[in-house]
């Protein structure tokens, strides 16, 4: 069901009774400008510590803990272009829970205040509160370099986007950005997110809707509101020629992450089969990477490829020993040449479509699942039934896929050196 | 089949013990659409020395993570390739003391019963596969080994375990899996490989009778292995000392650990998992976001969100290890050792606390349930009874304070600790 709470605030209800736990996701979303990323990852760290009620982490903790151990997470995303705030609450359905529990409304009152009321002093946030969280955060963003596979993958992003911060850059900010905020400009921007903001609230489990639009209706600050509408699809710049990057570090394995544009996007005809050939390239145990790279030539334990279809661009990291490094670069390039030229046995294509079909009913056995595909086919506007989708994935074939594989042009490549043991 | 309720949950486990000493766990999971099977073999990292019909043998390190990939290469085949054609997933892992085989499907349980069955049954070992295998693993070796958070928690169970099978990685170290020989890794096999050392947990869409005849008919198709005698041998020789131990590597800020070695014995079956639970509980009481303690820390800035810790209970042996990135290690490690000292006096005085976080993990169990993975997962079936998340959840709620109390001061009177410090050649010590 999908009900208005004001306008430019849209709930949708995802009633099923196949778990005992329910989920309410609340995304706060707005196109994304790179100069707002530190902001708004603080921001969530921010509003998920503490409120004017609950004016410690100790609090808030212990009132999770009383409503039965809710998992209560604010947390950054983007989608394409959309730069998202996603609030999310999981909790035990109250037949599970001692007689007369009223668990929903209990919780509906806490994102409330969460939400709604913040530790603040006056116009900015509590100083004491805002400069421990920004302290963690810096620490946070220092520690990714300790995460090499991470690490890599950002820094291959950064490499790809080279003259768009906007999508070149980590979701979480700078460390020197994040440095740079004050509480009284973050309080600020926070004004601008609840007031602006498209909201998209999000209900998944055997919830009594009345309660929970209600419950909605009482958030203060959700009125009406007319958010800029603009495209998900991320278009990159042309590039003249393949980016480059290196990092020589101390450690026991070097990292190898490349990147192409593949501009296909989620609903465009050759969707389905740019899914498939990833999963055929290297997104799969049985891929062409995986088996000609992993299996028969010992190079790597880990390699594997990914396809995001909402920016159009699919990449393959390896963990790999330096003195390999050139061989599995020219191996990579190899296999994505047998993908258009169609080296692959009819049995493995069908195996990785029937994988796919397996995994997509799979997906209902997941709440959270649920909720995402729900959500995303809502912003992307495009929808399709389970059969037509099962029939879509059947019907791809070689040539499509050939195709697909045509159109991959090498735009980054990022090298993690280790020479040896650290 | 045996027939276990758990009407306050809607939940039901069939339990069958095969002729051939398999057991099987079935739990249904009604409207789900998805099976998840999980064989495990009560054989890990830790048993590389075991007396076998009477005679010692005596191991590489590594060799049960080493098994667990062989099992994959098959003659002419890879076993991925079996259940691609199904399209389900599957993989495998190896701990101290377990090896699990899994899969999960939407579709062709039986087909996928039977390659899961088969695969782990009937070997197949070629020196020339054994040799190819060794590169693989070496990089997946290094990938562990470029993990500062990886490293410092193995090396603090090396150092709580000095000398010992236990102070080995799960997947050993580059030159003892160079030594594994085609002789190694059937032995290892034909010792433990057995179906009285298996079990299997099937969790989801599935009809329990018909499930039990599919599993009956692929056993009855194979020829149980000869008896043998098998003693598994582990010593965990007692530290002389307990310290800091410091190790450089590249990493933002120090690593800390405390870690914590049980010395005090633990029960079996049901009342293990109590145990389990019960120093879960006392970790939370003092260390979990919800206590002073950890408050205080955050607060002064010792501690952040890498804050963390883990209690295993495994076959054989307990420990604790807790960790976190800070700038202050030596002051973080001493404030640890105060709290930690202090929890048998100050526990009696908890009650609220008790009641608040038995709510927390009581929330938890049920959100566990949800998910097959989960349930499978958590299942142990070596321990002598079958212990479910729904049976923990009914010790959890009959747990008292009294009995968190008594396993704590049990635990903490008896254990040996030791810290581990992870550091860059230029980060100073406060």
């Amino acid at each position: 069901m999908k009900y208005e709470i004001a306008k430019g605030i849209g709930l949708t209800t995802i009633p099923t009774t196949k778990f005992k736990n329910s989920k309410i996701i609340i995304n706060f979303t707005f196109r994304a400008h790179h100069e707002n990323y530190a902001k708004l990852a603080l921001l969530a760290e921010l509003l998920e510590n503490c409120s004017a009620k609950y004016d410690s982490e100790l609090l808030v903790s212990r009132q999770l803990s009383k409503m039965y151990g809710a998992s209560f997470g604010v947390t950054v995303l983007r989608y394409g272009n959309q730069h998202t705030l996603q609030v999310s609450i999981t909790f035990p359905n109250d037949k599970y829970l001692p007689p007369k529990s009223e668990l929903t409304s209990e919780i509906l009152d806490f994102l409330r205040e969460m939400i709604e009321d913040p530790f603040v002093d006056g116009d900015q946030f509590n100083l004491a509160y805002f400069r421990i969280h920004q302290n963690n955060m810096v620490n946070y963003l220092d520690s990714i370099q300790d995460n090499k596979g991470f690490f890599s993958t950002l820094q291959l992003q950064k490499l790809y986007y080279s003259n768009d911060q906007d999508h070149g850059s980590f979701l979480m900010g700078t460390p020197k950005e994040t440095k740079a905020i004050t509480s009284p400009k973050l309080y600020e921007f926070y004004g601008q997110v609840l007031s602006q903001s498209k909201i998209s609230i999000l209900v998944g489990g055997d919830l009594d809707e009345n309660v929970v639009v209600n419950g909605f209706k009482k958030f203060r600050s959700f009125v009406d509101r007319t958010p800029d509408t603009f495209d998900l699809k991320v278009v990159p710049d042309n590039v003249e020629k393949v980016q480059r990057g290196t990092k020589n570090i101390a450690g026991s394995q070097s990292v190898l992450s490349i990147a192409y544009r593949l501009p296909i996007y989620f609903g465009d005809a050759q969707y389905f089969p740019a899914v498939i050939f990833n999963q055929l390239f290297g997104g799969s145990s049985r891929s062409l990477l995986f088996t000609n790279v992993r299996e028969k030539n010992s190079m790597a334990y880990d390699i594997h490829s990914s396809y995001n279809s909402l920016v159009g661009m699919a990449s393959v990291q390896a963990g790999i020993d330096y003195k390999n490094e050139e061989r599995v670069t020219e191996m990579v390039a190899e296999q994505l040449k047998q993908m258009i030229d169609g080296h692959y046995s009819d049995e493995l294509l069908e195996g990785v479509k029937q994988a796919l079909i397996n995994q997509h009913r799979s997906e209902a056995d997941h709440l959270s699942a649920l909720i995402e595909k729900q959500y995303v086919q809502q912003i992307m506007g495009f929808s399709l039934s389970d059969a037509d989708w099962e029939s879509q994935v059947e019907a791809v074939n070689r040539e499509q896929i050939s195709e697909v594989a045509k159109q991959m042009s090498l735009r980054a490549v990022y090298q993690l050196n280790s020479r040896g043991q650290s | 089949m045996e027939l276990i309720d758990y009407p306050n949950y809607n939940e039901k486990l069939y339990v069958q013990k095969l002729a051939n000493g398999l057991t099987v766990y079935l739990q249904p999971k009604a409207g789900f659409n998805k099976t998840t099977a999980v064989l495990g073999v009560n054989y890990g990292s830790i048993d590389s020395e075991f007396m076998l019909n009477g005679e010692k043998v005596v191991q590489p390190a590594g060799i049960a993570h080493f098994l667990e990939h062989k099992m994959f290469d098959k003659k002419d085949y890879d076993v991925f390739e079996l259940f691609n054609k199904t399209g389900a997933r599957s993989n495998a892992f190896t701990s101290f003391t377990k090896t699990n085989y899994l899969f999960s499907t939407a579709e062709s349980v039986k087909e996928n019963l039977d390659i899961l069955l088969d695969f782990v049954q009937i070997p197949y070992f070629t020196q020339q596969k054994v040799e190819r295998e060794k590169g693989i693993i070496d990089q997946e070796i290094n990938m562990y080994k470029n993990d500062p958070d990886n490293q410092a928690y193995f090396e603090t169970i090396a150092n709580l375990y000095p000398h010992s099978v236990l102070s080995n990685d799960i997947a050993g170290d580059v030159p003892s899996v160079d030594k594994i020989t085609l002789e190694d890794v059937e032995l290892a096999y034909n010792t433990f490989y057995r179906p009285e050392n298996m079990s299997l947990f099937i969790a989801g869409k599935l009809d329990p009778d018909q499930t039990l005849e599919w599993i009956e008919a692929n056993q009855a198709r194979k020829q149980s292995p000869e008896p043998v005698t098998v003693k598994r041998l582990m010593t965990l020789p007692q530290t002389d000392s307990e310290g800091i131990h410091r190790s450089t590597m590249d990493v933002s800020r120090p690593k800390v650990t405390l870690g914590l070695r049980g010395n005090d014995p633990v029960p079996k079956g049901r009342e293990g998992l109590k145990y389990e639970i019960a120093i879960s509980a006392m970790f939370d009481l003092f260390l979990s976001e919800n206590s002073i303690e950890y408050d205080k820390l955050y607060h002064d800035e010792i501690i952040d969100d890498s804050f963390s810790w883990e209690f295993e209970n495994e076959r054989g042996f307990h420990f604790a290890v807790i960790s976190c990135d800070t700038t202050q290690p030596l002051e973080l490690i001493k404030r640890l050792k105060e709290i930690i000292s202090t929890i048998p006096d100050k526990i009696h005085n908890l009650t609220s606390e008790f009641q608040l976080q038995k709510n927390e993990l009581f929330g938890n169990y049920i959100e566990m349930m949800d998910s097959e993975e989960t349930i499978s997962g958590q299942f142990d079936g070596f321990i002598g009874e079958p212990v479910t998340i729904y049976d923990e959840v009914e010790i959890l709620k009959s747990m008292t304070l009294d009995d968190v109390a008594a396993v704590a001061t049990d635990f903490l009177k008896t254990a040996t600790v030791q810290e581990g410090l992870i550091q860059n050649h230029e980060q100073p010590t406060d």
